[in-house]
């Protein structure tokens, strides 16, 4: 006879604290607490900094400065569950400066468009993802970049129309319209096979 | 059955944003169409997969050590950078529109289509508000024109000065002996920069800068002979009509 399971509510299990408990830490001061939050939020800020900006080292410099200016504004941070929208909001200011000056930078000669790198392939299944994974990638890229960015923010990075309204600081309608359409696009420039 | 959704209609299913009815007739479209399943799941396996960011394992460390190295009071020559951009960029305007032509008269209609934007240039800037424009002796005139028509139209260009004498632009007119038609238009071509550019000896006084179009060609001398001193004060213009010429006029002032 097996042991009786114990109730699942008498079962501690650790949690994680949540972005605003965190973020009270930060705002004391709490340098680990901000480390968390770093890792708990670089891939989405990197994914749609690199949506704004087709330069990987570029994309990559702008996502840190977008925690350095989380950093320095912490004081500004409201507690109300919406770090992810205060940072993707951040990363939008920076990213699309950023992109103004390489395009200025392009446009008088003095940057080069940087080579984005090929993904690793190292296995067979990873080898699949990886060109599935890079034939989406093209795709998106493909797409208008507000397109592209509505995306990310709504189905990689799960925000609802609000919260997207928020960061890009658009219509909710507006956001919705952009998906929907982009998301029928998406379909027609990844083969169904791709997918499969 | 029913036709089959467009893409969009698809996609506001995946993303849940149909109505329970037009979700329910989609559902149920979809019940017999395999074509619509496929695309259905397509669009689902593409909304769970958009790729996630390269892996960056020293992407944490590296902000860290540089939040080490960060200080809030230091001067970050990039804040340099950034100020001196935006006053280049703020000379650059300022220079755009000390320097910028004159102002740009637009007339529409006439024989049917064309759309005229003649450009006083002048020596002095002046704020684009004020009505009648304020030009320099020895001001130019240039102009071009967007040609919207579906059926032939002959454009005139010219201005009337303060003793109602007619300074030519379009045509080009220097040679009383001769007795050019306006310019031909017929949607060959839907901009057009006129090369003439006018310099009239006008005196000092009101200029009239006239845009004239007809659906037939008209002669420089069948409009000269129209124009001059009036009742009116208008040199005449009020005349052309009769030549079915349509005008729309504009006032410059030619300073002393």
């Amino acid at each position: 006879m097996s042991e009786p399971r114990p109730h699942p509510r008498l079962v501690a299990t650790p949690t994680e604290p949540s972005d605003d408990a965190l973020f009270a830490l930060v705002q004391a001061g709490d340098r680990q607490a901000f480390a968390r939050l770093v890792a708990r939020h670089e891939a989405a800020i990197r994914r749609f900094v690199a949506v704004t900006i087709n330069d990987r080292e570029a994309a990559r410099d702008v996502a840190q400065e977008v925690f350095i200016l989380a950093w320095d504004q912490r004081a500004r941070y409201r507690p109300e569950g919406r770090l992810r929208v205060w940072l993707l909001a951040l990363a939008k200011n920076l990213a699309r400066r950023e992109r103004r000056r390489l395009t200025i930078r392009r446009w008088l000669g003095l940057e080069h468009v940087a080579e984005v790198a090929a993904p690793i392939k190292d296995s067979d299944e990873v080898l699949v993802d990886a060109e599935r994974d890079a034939v989406v990638r093209a795709s998106l890229g493909r797409l208008p970049p507000k397109m592209h960015e509505a995306l990310v923010l709504r189905y990689a990075d799960e925000l609802d129309y609000d919260q997207m309204a928020e960061v890009l600081g658009e219509n909710a309608s507006t956001l919705r319209s952009r998906v929907h359409y982009g998301l029928a696009k998406l379909g027609l420039l990844v083969p169904e096979e791709v997918m499969r | 059955m029913s036709p089959c959704p467009e893409p969009v209609v698809l996609a506001r299913w995946v993303d849940g944003e149909l109505t329970l009815n037009d979700a329910a007739a989609l559902a149920r479209h979809a019940g017999q169409c395999a074509a619509c399943r496929a695309r259905q799941a397509h669009l689902m396996a593409l909304r769970a997969s958009l790729p996630s960011a390269h892996e960056d394992a020293a992407f944490v460390g590296d902000v860290m050590a540089r939040l080490d190295r960060w200080d809030p009071n230091h001067w970050d020559p990039k804040h340099l950078v950034r100020w001196l951009s935006l006053a280049a960029v703020v000379a650059v305007v300022i220079a755009v529109v000390a320097t910028r032509p004159h102002g740009e008269l637009v007339a529409r209609g006439g024989g049917g289509g064309l759309e005229v934007a003649a450009t006083v240039e002048a020596a002095t800037r002046q704020a684009l508000a004020d009505e009648v424009i304020r030009v320099a002796p020895g001001f130019a005139i240039t102009a071009r024109v967007i040609d919207r028509t579906t059926t032939p139209s002959w454009l005139m260009v010219f201005g009337v000065d303060a003793r109602c004498e007619v300074h030519w632009l379009v045509p080009a007119w220097d040679d009383a002996t001769s007795d050019p038609v306006g310019r031909r238009f017929a949607g060959e071509a839907p901009l057009v920069e006129l090369p003439e550019g006018l310099r009239p000896d006008a005196p000092p006084g009101p200029f009239t800068l006239v845009v004239a179009t007809s659906d037939a060609p008209r002669s420089v001398h069948a409009v000269e002979a129209l124009l001059g001193p009036s009742a009116d004060d208008r040199c005449g213009l009020g005349r052309l009509a009769a030549l079915g010429i349509h005008t729309t006029t504009h006032p410059l002032e030619v300073s002393r």
